[in-house]
């Protein structure tokens, strides 16, 4: 057998520092608040690009001409004639590096007339959509921009875009990207005195930016409102579908093991919670809907590391069954261990990939799940055990104590000294 | 169970996944960009495009038979045509021709409109099963795909206030139908693609319109009225224009609603399209146009209520409506200068219902004619204009589609190399079982798909999270297993007995630690709508799916390994042998 390892010694450590740790983040929770997301907080949510026009198109003919897409590899016409025949034409950046060689080609499509906006030399690459993606072209000519470098760019900051927006009152704006691709994600509170704003703000945004920085170095890749009703609903689904979820854990835990096992899983799994909280409330990470499915992922993933533990300690208790439950924890938890690291391997890989690969409110949630992944396996190894530890103790000095006061006999009570510290005795 | 039995389960399960997986992978991977544009249009959209294709073939067939061309057809450009003349001939038994030209296609055929008809057909049909197989493919959410979509609230205490007493659970039920109603004529004047719009819990609608990004749409469609009128069809207009269009089948240009032949609509006449409701309760064009009187007879405002009964001798079904005293005196004049003639009612330019006005009539309308689906329909049409409902945007969302065709790679980005580490990194610890929760995973993951294809359901950026964390999860259930297995080699089992050992001793492990995950997972699915849905949704059937790859499959490659390949060690660790 392997050596087995006495866990128990870091509780007097463990369980202070996730106190502290939980306690600081209820308290920065109530001073600071969380960083609403716009699902939490009636408003529009915009992400916003200032790139100039690098190429205007419009389209004069039968039938229409749908500008499908630009992405970074391509770009994407689709054309419908009256004949009802329907065609696309995809042009990949690689066969076509320069926006002079991309204006070139898109002049080769029927009815399609082209102007060149910018410098020729642009890397394709560069190139943005429209405002209205997948919109149909017009005689009114559709501008496509470009994500501008250096002396060609738009020269824009927060503190500029502050400014433009002063009229607005409260808005908070925050660069999305790197410097360079000028990203930024702009949201205006909505106060509800207006019972029309949702249908005038977003109009009123892009006019606005576009008196500051020229109409046609904006561009509005997405945008999101949602109203007070809403947020207010879901926020109170949210918190009632969590405690329905720890009942329910506590409810099968109690059936599977003992009651003290239900209350430690569930423990460990608020305390993971708590734990996802406190790191959110002082990273300022944007709280929204996907904070609260990160949250319950770790909720579903702690539970489900705990209850493999309890598990093996059950396990050790019914073939050891006169052993103190100090020595039959640590050697559950010891056995178990090399599965919870190659466990917690695996989901973190997953979680490490989807943190590099994706941006925006994806990566934050990765972001989350990971410090989430590390507190859950430390939870169950640390947290569910020790309260289970803890309640033993307690039980077995109250049996002590009945017996003592039952007898009278101050023998008893040494002996009640040497149970309620089986940790030496059970050292091996 | 025999391990044949087993082995049948397995691969009937892959099956399955595999067909329910076909229509995504064929619709995602096979379909070009224009055939794609084409399949998501609406019906209405399908029928021009495969009219007007059958009308270029066959005019361009009629030119090269009336030229005498014996040139060999172009077996691409006419295969439509082609196939339909084949069709015909075995159909009517007749010899095949031995080579095709534009005479001998068109000879298959008895009358130019049954040569229309067969290749329309052709045209429609792929089309159609090409829009079949994008319905059964896994469907992009609005992040991935782009477009818009708002949650519209209908002001119902408003409506309360104004009729004076609250409403019954009839009376809000008719209400939300009639704000869907109101919405269901402007949303399909946007983008080329079929909106989907549908009551969400008492009192909400939700609208979504894939691919157009532009939110002051949404705002567009809640700002117009639904404008509801009565016209004067001119009946004599409107049949030379249905004779004109049997020759000119896309005679009536959409865009301005007129024809080339200006002699058919009079001046200060338009024409309207006729529309009926689909199965959907969508509104479809039903192929007829009629003439009306530009300015209206009679404006909807008018309208007190509307209601429908049947006749209590006859039992047919009819529509009644009242008009307000003005609206009386209005439709008084209106009738009796028209008696005999159609009436038309039109709600935002759509001919919704018509009907010959038999005498001259004062307030109280009766409407008979229709069946009792239309009749209601009418109804409800007509309550439209009676009752309006006020609606505000609870939520709007618009998402350019450039950025979920690169939110799209990133996720299949992280879903491939997360895949992929995970696979890696189970081989270099467990050397040949990484082997088995490789094989385990891969059908895990055939599986998650093929059952998220099965429900239909919309695969959104937390989707492809909750995939690519759960395979990180599913691991879980293999590493239980071949750590038990571990344990039971060191004590100095024999492969079999080790197997058998591991999976018996971690099996109430895996399904109590899967059981808890997956009430968090459900309960998951319950949060609001959207994105934490299909997060929830891919952890449940991943949480379900692992369970049958880690018990079921991974045991029966352990047994074929001992069975077929004669294994006597369990490789599964450096240091264990």
């Amino acid at each position: 057998m392997t050596r087995v390892i006495n866990f128990d010694k870091a509780f007097k450590f463990t369980v202070p520092v996730s106190v502290v740790i939980i306690l600081a983040g209820l308290v920065g929770l109530g001073i600071l608040g969380f960083n609403n997301g716009v699902d939490f907080q009636a408003g529009l949510n915009s992400d916003v690009a200032f790139v100039p026009p690098s190429i205007s198109l419009s389209f004069k003919g039968d039938g229409t001409m749908t500008l499908q897409n630009v992405t970074k590899a391509d770009i994407t016409f689709i054309s419908h004639a009256p004949s009802g025949e329907s065609k696309s034409y995809t042009f990949a950046f690689a066969q076509y590096p320069t926006l002079q060689a991309l204006a070139d080609v898109f002049k080769t499509i029927p009815g399609v007339s082209v102007e060149l906006k910018a410098d020729g030399a642009v890397d394709s690459k560069l190139l943005r959509g429209t405002s209205q993606t997948d919109s149909q072209l017009g005689e009114t000519p559709a501008i496509l921009h470009y994500a501008a470098q250096g002396s060609q760019a738009v020269s824009v900051d927060i503190e500029k875009i502050r400014l433009a927006l002063k009229s607005f009152g409260d808005v908070s704006i925050q660069r999305t990207s790197d410097e360079n691709s000028h990203e930024y994600m702009i949201r205006l509170q909505d106060s509800g005195k207006d019972p029309e704003f949702s249908k005038k703000i977003i109009p009123l945004l892009s006019g606005e930016l576009g008196k500051s920085f020229g109409a046609d170095n904006v561009l509005v890749n997405s945008s999101d409102f949602v109203g007070a009703r809403f947020s207010r609903t879901l926020a109170t689904q949210a918190v009632w579908l969590t405690l329905g979820t720890f009942v329910l854990i506590l409810i099968y835990c109690s059936f599977r093991f003992k009651p003290n096992f239900a209350i430690g899983a569930v423990l460990s799994v608020v305390h993971d919670a708590l734990i996802m909280v406190a790191f959110m409330v002082f990273t300022r990470m944007e709280f929204n809907t996907s904070s609260i499915a990160a949250i319950l992922t770790i909720v579903g993933y702690s539970i489900n590391d705990t209850i493999v533990i309890y598990d093996r300690i059950r396990e050790k208790i019914k073939y050891n069954p006169g052993a103190p439950f100090r020595e039959n924890m640590n050697r559950g938890i010891t056995e178990t261990l090399s599965r919870t690291f190659i466990t917690v391997a695996t989901v973190l890989l997953a979680a490490i990939s989807l943190f590099l690969f994706t941006t925006g409110s994806m990566k934050d949630f990765s972001l989350a799940i990971i410090v989430g992944l590390i507190s859950g396996t430390y939870s169950s190894v640390f947290i569910a055990s020790a309260f289970v530890d803890g309640w033993e103790i307690l039980e077995s000095k109250q049996k002590v104590k009945k017996q003592a006061e039952q007898a009278h006999v101050a023998m008893v009570a040494k002996a009640a000294l040497v149970a309620a510290n089986p940790g030496k005795g059970g050292k091996k | 169970m025999s391990k044949i039995q087993r082995l049948l389960i397995v691969l009937a399960v892959i099956a399955v996944s595999f067909v329910f997986l076909w229509p995504t992978v064929s619709w995602y991977g096979l379909t070009s960009k224009a055939d794609q544009a084409l399949a998501v249009g609406s019906r209405e959209q399908i029928r021009d495009y495969s009219r007007s294709m059958a009308i270029t073939d066959l005019t361009a067939l009629k030119a090269s038979a009336a030229a005498g061309s014996d040139a060999k057809l172009d077996a691409q450009k006419f295969a439509v045509d082609i196939q339909a003349a084949s069709n015909t001939y075995k159909t009517a038994r007749k010899a095949m021709p031995s080579e095709w030209t534009a005479t001998s296609a068109l000879a298959a055929f008895v009358s130019e409109k049954s040569a229309y008809d067969a290749v329309e057909n052709i045209y429609r049909t792929r089309v159609l099963n090409l829009k079949a197989q994008q319905k059964k493919a896994v469907k992009l959410g609005l992040d991935l795909s782009g477009g818009m979509s708002a949650v519209i609230q209908a002001d119902l205490d408003a409506l309360a206030k104004k009729l004076g007493h609250s409403l019954s659970s009839a009376e809000k039920a008719d209400a939300m139908k009639r704000a869907i109603e109101s919405l269901n004529s402007r949303i399909d004047k946007f983008g080329l693609t079929e909106p989907t719009i549908r009551q969400q819990g008492d009192d909400q609608i939700y609208i979504e319109v894939p691919g157009a990004a532009d939110p002051e749409n949404i705002n567009s469609i809640l700002m117009g009225r639904g404008k509801l009128a009565f016209h004067i069809v001119d009946d004599k207009a409107t049949a030379s224009l249905a004779t004109y269009l049997e020759s000119n089948p896309l005679g009536v240009d959409e865009k301005t609603m007129t024809v080339a032949d200006k002699t058919i609509v009079p001046a200060g006449f338009v024409i309207r399209k006729f529309y009926k409701k689909d199965s959907y309760g969508l509104d479809e064009f039903t192929g007829k146009y009629m003439v009306l009187n530009e300015v209206p007879g009679l404006d909807g405002t008018h309208i007190t209520n509307a209601t429908t009964s049947s006749d209590s001798i006859t039992g047919q079904p009819e529509t009644n409506f009242q008009l307000d005293k003005e609206g009386g005196e209005i439709f008084y004049k209106m009738t009796s200068a028209h008696v005999k003639e159609t009436m038309a009612v039109v709600l935002d330019d759509k001919v919704k219902a018509g009907a010959t006005i038999s005498e001259a009539i004062r307030d109280s309308v009766r409407m008979t004619g229709f069946s009792a689906d239309e009749s209601a329909n009418l109804a409800l049409v007509l309550r439209t204009a009676a009752l309006p409902v006020e609606l505000a945007p609870v939520n709007t969302k618009a998402v350019g589609s450039s950025l979920g065709e690169d939110a799209v790679r990133a996720g299949v980005m992280a879903i491939t190399i997360g895949f992929v580490l995970v696979i890696v990194f189970m081989l270099l610890y467990y050397k040949g079982s990484g082997i088995n929760a490789a094989v385990a995973q891969v059908v895990n993951l055939i599986i998650m798909i093929g059952v998220l294809s099965a429900f239909g359901l919309t695969l959104t950026l937390p989707s492809i999270a909750g995939f690519v964390l759960t395979i990180g999860m599913s691991v879980d259930a293999n590493v239980l297993v071949f750590e038990r297995m571990k344990e039971e080699l060191r004590a100095g089992k024999g492969r079999v007995a080790a197997i058998r050992a591991g999976f018996d001793k971690a099996f109430w492990t895996i399904m109590d630690s899967n059981i808890t995950t997956l009430i968090a997972a459900l309960f998951l699915a319950q949060i609001g709508s959207g994105p934490i849905q299909g997060f929830a949704i891919s952890l449940s059937i991943g949480t379900i799916s692992s369970l049958f790859t880690a018990l079921f499959v991974s045991h029966l490659i352990y047994d074929f390994e001992t069975d077929v390949l004669k294994a006597k060690h369990v490789s599964i660790s450096w240091r264990v042998k």
